[in-house]
């Protein structure tokens, strides 16, 4: 019996022993560690794209956290409202007349990390590295830049456009274009060329040795790392600018009970800074400030907005609605949705749209009447237009939340209304492929944005996924052209005028057609944290003015 | 003989409660044990014999309880123990079970736990009366296993009941009840189990430890032929009452109650010989939980008298200390 | 006794090669190129249609399905599951991150299950047709029939949200990286995963001990006058635990099924919550190593199980039958 039982305990021991091992080296870190309740700690969740299982995301292909804000720099520093820049990396930059060569100087007090400085290598290796990862949105600022298209296509090592001389780094432009001081060179994160040297450059965003604990320059340098569970940040106390007055920061991940896990640690005090898709409905938003009355509610206008795009092109079914190639059945079914139901679905947080171009901003076209609907005008317009009432348009959404059910209803009844039978379904699983190649629908509830309202109007523009549903790419070379003459301007009058042409011109063609804009949402812990008051002046991505957050209660 | 009594049992009854129904399985048996002797109960099966040996030691299932009578045990010192009045599971009851009365069950195949080895289940209940250790108890159990004829008990002490035959068990189970050297030993069918042969290997260890250990003894038993062959004393059982009590001569000498006559006929006792057909007992044993006005066998009597019916028979005295409950014997006690 | 148990897990092999054909088999089904799982999917948007067949050739994609299966069991056999579809990591590391967490959640969970079942159904069985028996029952009908999540949410609110004993979710918070430190984390997750099992192996164990305690060798237990208590324990328990070990080995892949669900309502990064998230994402390699690699797991622990099965049951450990034969 005294045998058994010690068997028993035997395997019970090594069972238990397992997970001791497991966390060893975790263990010692901790250790280390300061008591973190003593001291302070900002807590924030951490979600990424590519999940918190084994690596940190590069931020080069997606930023889902505060984390690459907090770790990384960029040469310039974006307002809050993307107007202005201030010096970040760089120190000092000048523009030549004709627009099309920026000159940067680059800080000499710059250090990572690991103690390594940053030099003007770092930068011309992350200008030129980011061009050969496959998944980097990040491309597209350099559509503009000499040589940068090369690069992407394999033709050439280096972009010829980047050179660099001494401390300074020159990038020649094929046109002048505005958009590159907030794009480009205001959000382009600099990693550190020797530790990301040897890496496969299409894979350098998976880079084992290095994504799994990042070096960078940034104002929070990272501290402990527990995958998949949670990281912690400290102050860097070497950091060339302004230092951070919080300590530490905690991020834990919600990745595996989404949004679900995010609201209850928010509820629970868990959580000090909020935002996204978890928490960017008004009526989320709402019901976890009733549970917590520490956190406050702060709406802005990020440039998010939801639409209604026409499949132009065609479905692999055959049960396409060809009446949507229309441009006058397009503007009637404009004239059906009731965009002002819709936005008022998001009390305070929707915002009805004509244009993309949100109607109280100065760059709204006033020659375009406001949005109202008119079922009487759209039924003749689509008689006019010969539309087959007998045929159904079929709808596709991939937001699987309550409002957009409501929102669908609503949806359905306004077609009724004009005598049309609109079939909205909800697309789950591998959406890029439902979405670009199936297409079996006539029109796609989606979403999307940006600050820089009338840039949104690049969706329209050839050469990306959309030409798979918009299809007729030498119409919409008409985008191309006139966003590039918008860009290259200085001239504040022309750049009116030609906004103006812009959002007149895709209001004709409504292939995209604009149902409200929603202020996002930030809930953050007042009671504890205060944060930097000018980060709501425009949008927070553009400049979270770290240095000023400051931890005031437990 | 010594005359001494040892256990002392007056109008015990002990009735079930099953589901609504309450079956009285033990009506009104009273009986004497005297020391050193062995007292066979005999009857058919589910005329209550089990029941008044477990009522004794107060091992009835939870539904069953003793509802009258007393059961008087007289220990070493003389001191009179009143069993019934103990609580089921006290203290003093648990110190007299296993030690001073102890039991054999019918079904030695059942009765040993398969997971403990035998040596363990036989010191488990030395261990728990006598405070000795467990070399101590290890060699007493060798020495009892070899008494009772295993060649080589401290190689069985580790083994498990499922290394073992039927007969085999039950010398264990004679073993567990003999370790603490018990005065009283309850033996409820003992050999009902076994094969014929075992059976008298079994009986003649019985006797044996009876003898050596002089332990006093209640053999439960329907079968006649076993009782003539081990016990001093026999009490026939019917329904739940004693009907006839006496020594061996007088029970199978002069039985007087119709039914130990019966059962005399219908079991084929060893002495017996010759080519005699058996006799059956016509009818079925009643059903406990109804009341019967009159004796419980005038249905299946062949004697059956108005009075039988109407009126439960008293006891007479017949000679000495053997008593039947029978109107027969009403007046006098002579046979009809 | 160790020879019954290399036999046991000797006969793990066969079936872990039976769900290894299965995984591969699976895989191979997969749509798509197949160099995609085992090169980055980064790498292979950078590759040419000729390096492509090259690279083919090099990983041996053109080789038969016999020699592909082996080469395929050998580098799962060193750890080697290839890589994400989606996140381009290595699925190695992604389990490794996973799999401990399951393990964890999983073990606490059985044991608390296993205690607490026990437990109940003990006393439940020793306090038959009591109102303390009737309050268990009821309560393992509820377990068994409502559903986990609802209980998981339930939990949250009310101990996380409104009391605030324990943490909404997660597996660790700062600090909290010792297995000890860790346990307020399991506590919801693994209670709320075993209700199910406390439930039935209450079930079971009241009804097993009923059984047992009816058996005759309690009767001579008691007849040796021990105590109630040891009556039941040591003669009635251990001997209602060995039915009690086949059921518990059969609920052994529903509680690692169980951690599906679990895992996500509480936020808490196991296999079950990678299961979730690869099935969503169309991440089939790692779904199908994830499948492999919890029914190993399953195996495996069902071997743990039959070791205990065998030590509290001498009749297996010797290998008779308990019908006791004629002896040596």
């Amino acid at each position: 019996m005294k045998k058994m039982l010690l068997t028993a305990g035997l395997i019970l021991l090594l069972s238990l022993s397992v997970f001791a091992s497991g966390n060893k080296d975790s263990g010692k870190a901790a250790g280390a560690a300061v008591d973190y309740n003593e001291t302070g700690i900002l807590k924030l969740d951490w979600h990424s794209s590519i999940g918190t299982d084994s690596l940190f995301e590069c931020p080069w292909v997606s930023e889902g956290s505060l984390y690459p804000a907090m770790l990384f720099d960029t040469l310039l520093q974006n307002n809050n409202d993307g107007t202005v820049q201030t010096p970040r990396i760089a120190t000092e930059w000048t523009v030549s007349e004709d627009g099309k060569t920026y000159t940067f100087t680059i800080t000499d007090k710059a250090k990572w990390t690991d103690g390594t400085p940053l030099t003007i290598d770092d930068v011309l290796f992350s200008y030129n590295a980011v061009l050969k990862l496959p998944k980097s949105p990040k491309k597209g600022n350099f559509k503009n830049v000499v040589g940068a298209q090369d690069v992407i296509d394999g033709k050439a090592d280096s972009v010829s456009g980047i050179t660099v001389d001494g401390n300074k780094i020159t990038f020649k432009l094929t046109q002048a274009d505005n958009t590159v001081l907030s794009g480009l060179f205001a959000m382009m994160q600099i990693l550190p060329k020797h530790l990301l040297k040897d890496a496969d450059p299409a894979t350098l965003a998976s880079y084992e040795p290095y994504w799994t604990k990042p070096v960078g320059t940034g104002i929070f340098k990272i501290d402990e790392v527990s995958f998949p569970t949670y990281f912690t940040m400290v102050r860097n106390d070497d950091y060339f600018g302004e230092k951070a007055k919080i300590k530490h920061v905690l991020f834990t991940s919600h990745q595996v009970g989404g949004a679900e896990a995010i609201i209850s640690d928010v509820i629970a005090g868990n959580l000090d800074y909020v935002y996204g898709n978890a928490i960017n409905d008004i009526n989320t938003a709402v019901n976890v400030l009733a549970n917590n009355p520490d956190m406050k509610m702060r709406l802005f206008p990020g440039g998010y907005q939801r639409k209604f795009m026409f499949n132009l092109v065609g479905s692999q079914d055959g049960k396409y609605n060809d009446d949507v190639k229309k441009q006058e059945v397009r503007q009637a079914f404009r004239l059906i949705m009731d965009m002002k139901s819709f936005a008022s679905l998001y009390p305070g947080q929707g915002i009805v749209l004509t244009t993309f171009v949100p109607s109280d901003m100065s760059k709204y076209n006033k020659n375009i009447p406001l949005f109202k609907r008119d079922v009487k005008k759209a039924i003749s317009m689509l008689k006019d237009a010969n539309f087959d009432f007998s045929r159904p348009v079929r709808i596709l959404y991939y937001y699987g939340d309550q409002t957009t059910k409501d929102l669908m209803d609503i949806l359905v009844q306004n077609f009724a209304d004009a005598g049309v039978t609109a079939k909205p379904f909800l697309a789950t699983g591998d959406l890029a492929s439902i979405i670009y190649e199936v297409k079996n629908y006539d029109m796609i509830y989606l979403g999307g944005g940006g600050t820089h309202y009338i840039l949104q109007y690049g969706a329209l523009e050839p050469g990306s996924a959309f030409d798979k549903i918009l299809g007729d790419v030498k119409y919409r070379s008409v985008y191309t052209d006139l966003l590039n003459k918008y860009k290259s301007t200085n001239d504040p009058a022309e750049i009116k005028a030609l906004g103006d042409k812009i959002q007149k011109e895709a209001y004709n063609y409504a292939a995209i057609i604009p149902a409200y804009g929603l202020k996002e949402i930030v809930l953050y812990n007042a009671a504890k944290l205060k944060i930097d008051d000018r980060i709501f002046n425009g949008i927070p991505v553009n400049n979270y003015h770290f240095a000023n957050w400051e931890l005031v209660g437990k | 003989m010594n005359e001494e009594i040892i256990l002392k049992v007056e109008n015990l009854q002990t009735k079930f409660r099953v589901g609504k129904r309450i079956v009285h399985a033990v009506n009104d048996v009273s009986f004497e044990l005297k020391k050193g002797t062995m007292l066979g109960i005999v009857g058919e099966s589910g005329c209550g014999k089990s029941v008044t040996a477990h009522s004794i030691m107060k091992l009835l299932p939870k539904n069953g309880s003793i509802t009258g009578g007393k059961v008087k045990y007289y220990d070493n010192n003389g001191k009179a123990h009143i069993l019934n009045e103990y609580d089921r599971n006290s203290k003093e009851l648990r110190t007299i079970r296993g030690k001073e009365i102890s039991m054999i069950f019918q079904d030695p195949l059942a009765s040993l736990d398969p997971v403990y080895t035998i040596g363990s289940q036989i010191s488990e209940n030395l261990r728990e009366h006598e405070n000795i250790s467990k070399k101590e108890a290890f060699d007493r159990v060798v020495s009892m296993l070899f008494e009772l004829g295993f060649s080589n008990p401290e190689e069985r002490y580790y083994d498990y009941p499922h290394n073992f035959s039927g007969g085999m068990k039950q010398r264990v189970m004679i073993a567990i009840a003999m370790i603490c050297n018990p005065n009283i030993l309850i033996a409820d069918e003992p050999t009902t189990a076994l094969d014929v042969t075992i059976q008298a290997q079994i009986l003649t260890l019985m006797s044996k430890m009876q003898k050596t250990h002089g332990t006093s003894t209640i053999l439960i038993t329907h079968n006649m032929g076993i009782v003539a062959e081990t016990c001093d004393e026999v009490a026939v059982i019917y329904m739940g009452r004693i009907v006839e009590f006496g020594n061996l001569e007088q029970i199978f000498n002069t039985p007087m109650h119709p039914y130990t006559k019966a059962l005399l006929k219908s079991v084929p006792v060893l002495s017996s010989g010759g080519e005699k057909r058996l006799e059956y007992i016509p009818g079925a044993t009643p059903d406990g939980s109804e009341v019967i006005k009159g004796c419980a066998f005038a249905d299946r009597c062949k004697h059956t008298m108005e009075i039988c019916r109407t009126k439960q028979p008293v006891e007479s005295i017949v000679d000495g200390s053997h008593r039947v409950l029978c109107w027969l014997y009403d007046k006098g006690g002579k046979n009809a | 006794m160790f020879k019954y148990y290399i036999t046991r897990f000797a006969m793990l092999i066969p079936k872990l090669m039976v769900i290894s054909i299965i995984v591969f088999i699976g895989i191979q089904m997969i749509p798509g190129d197949p160099v995609t799982r085992t090169i980055s999917p980064e790498v292979y948007a950078h590759l040419s249609p000729v390096q492509l067949n090259e690279l083919r050739q090099e990983l041996g994609l053109n080789d038969s399905m016999v020699v592909q299966y082996l080469r395929w069991l050998s580098g799962l056999l060193r750890g080697d599951f290839g890589y994400s579809l989606v996140t381009g990591g290595k699925i190695s590391g992604i389990i490794a991150s996973r799999l401990p967490a399951t393990f964890e959640l999983a073990f606490v969970s059985l044991i608390f299950a296993t205690i607490l079942g026990l437990l109940f159904g003990f006393i439940s069985a020793i306090k038959k047709n009591t109102i303390i028996d009737y309050t268990n029952t009821v309560l393992g009908m509820i377990g068994i029939s409502v559903p986990p999540f609802f209980f998981g949410l339930l939990a949250i609110l009310l101990f996380s949200i409104y009391l605030r004993w324990f943490p909404t979710g997660g597996r660790m918070g700062y600090g909290h990286v010792t297995f000890f430190a860790r346990l307020k984390y399991l506590v919801l997750p693994a209670f709320i995963l075993g209700i199910s099992l406390i439930a039935t192996l209450m079930k079971f164990t009241r009804g097993s001990m009923l059984d047992v305690l009816s058996k005759e060798y309690i009767k001579v237990a008691r007849s040796k006058g021990l105590s109630e208590i040891k009556v039941n324990l040591k003669h009635g328990f251990r001997n209602a635990l060995i039915p009690i070990m086949v059921v518990l080995v059969m609920r052994i892949p529903m509680l690692v099924g169980g951690t599906v669900i679990i895992e996500t309502v509480f936020n808490y990064p196991g296999m079950g919550s990678l299961m979730v998230s690869s099935i969503s994402g169309s991440d089939m390699p790692v779904v199908m190593i994830g499948t492999f690699i919890m029914t190993s797991s399953v195996l495996l622990a069902s071997f743990f199980v039959d070791v205990f099965a065998a030590i509290i049951d001498p009749r297996i450990r010797f290998g008779t039958d308990a019908g006791g034969g004629n002896g040596k």
